[in-house]
């Protein structure tokens, strides 16, 4: 699927009156648009509006939302908001919204071709990319990319693939399943019953409540766990970074963190010796070693190891003579039998051999591997914590010593700890299994998901829907199996691509994903620089969004925003790179360290517009501007060209 | 008429053999060593199973299977199979002398090896009664630790200091 954004128009609505074409005369649209609209333009109404054409979300706005799109001081009952769209290179697609400003409503018009539909109706094939879940990929702000590794903005990358391969549809049947499950079992329900049904489908709902409460809980103490490890990391780096400076604990630091760094590997080794000899229980704790010694010696002197075959045995009673040529009478095959019945069998005889030849090589007296590197363990660990102590101390000193910016990030790093300590707390009670004692005032998920299942468990019972129930619960849990099997395999395939774009693009210092969670996580993260954050967020995004010869239009607020030079330079010489066809709203002070490399890296392909609200200031301004008058009204024009999109001045952002 | 299966048919639970013969721990285990799990050395279930088994050989504690135990594998891990051998010796050598029975006498040692090991080596080697009685001394074990540690354990370096330790005390006489 291939979708292209060609334009917009806007008539009587906040923003002026304006056209914005992206296409060229060619017919095609530049791989990059930057759109210069000063504060005060309408940048926010003109980015809702085009989300609300792409997906439709405009039919629900509330009565005060429609209201508020209307020009200030606006005489004009109807505002327009027309968004052009381009599938497969052939396709066109005009959506149109009316916006009925006394009546606080919004209407759609789609047309197709010849074909025009009096309502949001895209053709089905392009509606599932044009889903709200979907097209809020298309639309971010430019922190999104660095959020997703931070795992701090509202959207989670795990969340990004979900959307993005449609995954949520598992979720939508398995809630689908549950609710057909639960209208069938009210249908159902005993007459004689009804208020103990009542009881029992009021208890699962309050149960289920409180289960998702627990668990959306959990997971935003999560998320802030996640910020709080962050920011306590680089509050420590930055302490340090400041202490240094000062040079009088340098040098006692750096030995101190030498000698933290060899107990560290100290500790490894001990803790990979450990590992390795762990299987062995004799290594464990030698005394087993000599005890199947003895064992085995004595299975030799009572010969069990050497014995004849118990199946040989059994079958030699059928015989009509013995091995030993005499007849086999019944004084023989009783004897014999009895020898059978103190016979091992022959598989139990094999282990008994296997058993003596592997506790040959072992003394009988053997040292305790074990335990010597439990010694080491003990030994690097206690060095560990002294080595801790000893920066934590030249830390102390150095803040006593120095100033309140050390003595303030201090503070601020004790602090964070106690929040880190609480969440961790709070996680972990709820993350945990059930435990006797538990009552509804805990706060275990695992708990209230036990209580669930029990409560849906008699309410199908008492509705008489158990095998109606059991088959939900199977398909549920097909569903969960399918979606986590789905979610892992194409979670490894989008990490795969990622990183073979990220060495192709950073090649000279390529940072890697390790793996996606609630956020893109990096290996050695302490390593990226911000730019190569960046890289990898947008990598990560425009690697599913051109995913299988996929390509869609990306619409970018601020790409830069509040980033420094260095992270601007490297995005602008990456975006081109990256996407087919990027929209991005702008404001003067963005353009800085951005816009060349922008320009450099898409080799010329790029389209400067400016957009100005016309009044008293920018009426003198537009002239002395220059710049191809692309589109104007009597409230609002939009100027084409190089000059005058680097021409504006910063100051524009204050004045307009 | 061919009449499709019930639900309860499509999802019938294996034969209860299958349970038996199966490595069992507490189910308050997991929770109890959380802190610890998942680090070096105790990356797998296993490992805190090998932990407690070992404890409760070296403590020749054994305590009947009861229902609070959940099985959570039913054959050697990979990483255990080549002792597998060994550590089932160790549980026979254990069995024979907690239950008195003299190296002298053929007829009952073979009993009782023949109602521990099955041979099957596929299958971990042991019968019903052999997977019983490892998971009574492995439950011996984790029921010692919860006994010597005044909470569970948080560090994988402290615990397996204390648990040496303990260990140690076995050999003394002083942890049965």
């Amino acid at each position: 699927m291939k979708i292209e954004l060609l334009g917009w128009k806007s008539e009587g609505l906040r923003s002026p009156d304006i056209e914005v074409k992206l296409e060229k005369s060619d017919g095609s649209v530049a791989r990059v648009s930057l759109l210069q609209m000063p504060n005060g333009t309408g940048k926010t109404t003109t980015l809702n509006c085009l989300r609300a054409a792409m997906d439709g979300s405009a039919e629900t706005w509330p009565e005060d939302k429609v209201k508020s799109y209307r020009e200030i001081h606006g005489k004009r009952d109807l505002g327009l908001f027309v968004a052009t769209l381009r599938v497969n290179d052939t396709q066109k697609i005009i959506v149109e919204m009316t916006f009925h400003f006394n009546e606080g409503v919004v209407t759609y018009k789609t047309i197709v071709g010849s074909k025009t539909v009096d309502n949001y109706s895209p053709p089905p094939d392009v509606r599932r990319y044009l889903d709200p879940r979907f097209s809020k990929l298309l639309f971010f702000d430019g922190e999104l990319a660095n959020n997703l590794i931070d795992g701090k903005g509202t959207t989670s990358a795990s969340q990004i693939i979900d959307t993005f391969y449609g995954l949520y549809h598992l979720f939508e049947l398995k809630e689908n399943a549950r609710r057909s499950y639960e209208l069938y079992e009210k249908r159902s329900g005993p007459a004689k019953g009804a208020a103990q049904l009542t009881k029992l489908i009021s208890r699962r709902d309050s149960l289920r409540e409180k289960s998702q409460k627990l668990r959306q809980q959990a997971e935003s103490n999560e998320t802030h766990l996640q910020e709080f490890r962050h920011e306590h990391t680089r509050i420590e780096v930055e302490l340090e970074e400041h202490l240094l400076k000062s040079g009088q604990f340098k040098e006692e630091e750096n030995r101190a963190h030498e000698e933290r760094d060899q107990a560290s590997s100290r500790l490894e080794v001990a803790f990979h010796d450990v590992d390795l000899i762990f299987p062995d229980p004799f290594a464990i704790w030698p005394p087993l070693a000599a005890r199947v010694h003895d064992l085995v010696e004595s299975l030799d002197r009572l010969k069990l190891t050497e014995q004849s075959s118990r199946l040989f045995l059994e079958e030699l009673v059928e015989e009509p003579v013995c091995v030993c040529d005499r007849p086999m009478d019944s004084a023989a095959r009783a004897s014999i039998l009895k020898r059978a019945d103190q016979t091992l069998e022959d598989a139990v005889n094999g282990y008994l051999k296997s058993l003596k030849r592997q506790v040959q090589p072992y003394a009988k007296d053997g040292p305790s591997t074990f335990g010597e590197a439990v010694d080491r363990i003990v030994a690097a660990d206690n060095d560990l914590t002294e080595a801790g102590k000893s920066l934590e101390n030249i830390r102390t000193r150095a803040v006593a010593a120095g100033d309140d910016v050390s003595q303030k990030k201090k503070d601020a790093l004790e602090k964070i700890r106690g929040e880190i300590e609480a969440l961790e707390d709070s996680v972990e009670n709820a993350r945990r299994p059930t435990r006797t004692g538990d009552d509804e005032r805990c706060g275990c998920i695992d708990y209230f998901e036990k209580r669930l299942k029990e409560a849906e468990n008699d309410l199908a019972r008492l509705s008489g829907t158990r095998d109606l129930k059991h088959r939900t619960d199977t398909l549920i849990q097909v569903i969960d199996s399918a979606y986590k099997q789905a979610h892992s395999l194409l979670k490894d395939d989008v990490v795969k691509r990622a990183n073979v774009r990220l060495r192709q693009i950073l090649r000279y210092n390529p940072v890697q994903i390790s793996d996606i969670g609630n956020s893109v996580q990096l290996e050695g993260r302490g390593g990226a620089s911000v730019g190569q954050t960046l890289a990898v967020g947008y990598v990560f995004l425009a690697g599913l969004l051109y995913e299988g010869g996929n390509q869609f239009p990306l619409v970018v607020d601020s790409p830069v925003g509040s980033l420094d030079d260095e992270a601007r330079k490297e995005l602008g010489g990456l975006i081109p790179i990256l996407v087919k066809q990027m929209v991005g709203f702008v404001i003067a002070t963005e353009r800085k360290w951005f816009v060349d490399p922008l320009a450099d890296a898409s080799d010329g392909d790029l389209l400067y517009l400016t957009h100005l609200r016309i009044n008293e200031y920018t009426k003198e301004i537009i002239a002395d501007l220059g710049g191809n008058k692309r589109s104007g009204s009597e409230n609002g024009i939009l100027l084409e060209g190089r000059d005058a999109f680097m021409a504006l001045g910063e100051g524009m952002d204050e004045t307009t | 008429m061919h009449s499709w299966p019930s639900a309860k048919e499509w999802t019938k639970q294996p034969e209860l053999t299958n349970q038996q013969m199966a490595f069992k721990l507490h189910k308050e285990s997991r929770d109890w060593f959380k802190k610890i799990f998942g680090k070096s050395p105790f990356g797998t279930m296993f490992d805190l199973y090998q932990a407690c088994l070992v404890l409760g050989l070296a403590a020749e504690r054994c305590e009947p299977e009861e229902s609070s135990m959940t099985e959570f594998m039913d054959e050697f891990i990979q990483r255990y199979r080549p002792y597998q051998t060994t550590i089932i010796g160790s549980m026979i050598s254990v069995v024979l002398s907690r239950k008195g029975i003299s190296s002298a006498d053929r007829e009952a040692v073979s009993k009782e090896i023949s109602r521990l090991v099955s041979g099957d080596s596929a299958r971990g080697d042991l019968t019903i009664e052999g997977f019983r009685e490892l998971n009574g001394y492995a439950l011996g074990g984790f029921n010692l630790l919860r006994e010597s540690f005044d909470s569970p354990p948080q560090h994988p370096a402290s615990f397996l200091a204390k648990y040496r330790q303990i260990l140690e005390e076995t050999r003394l006489g002083l942890q049965i």
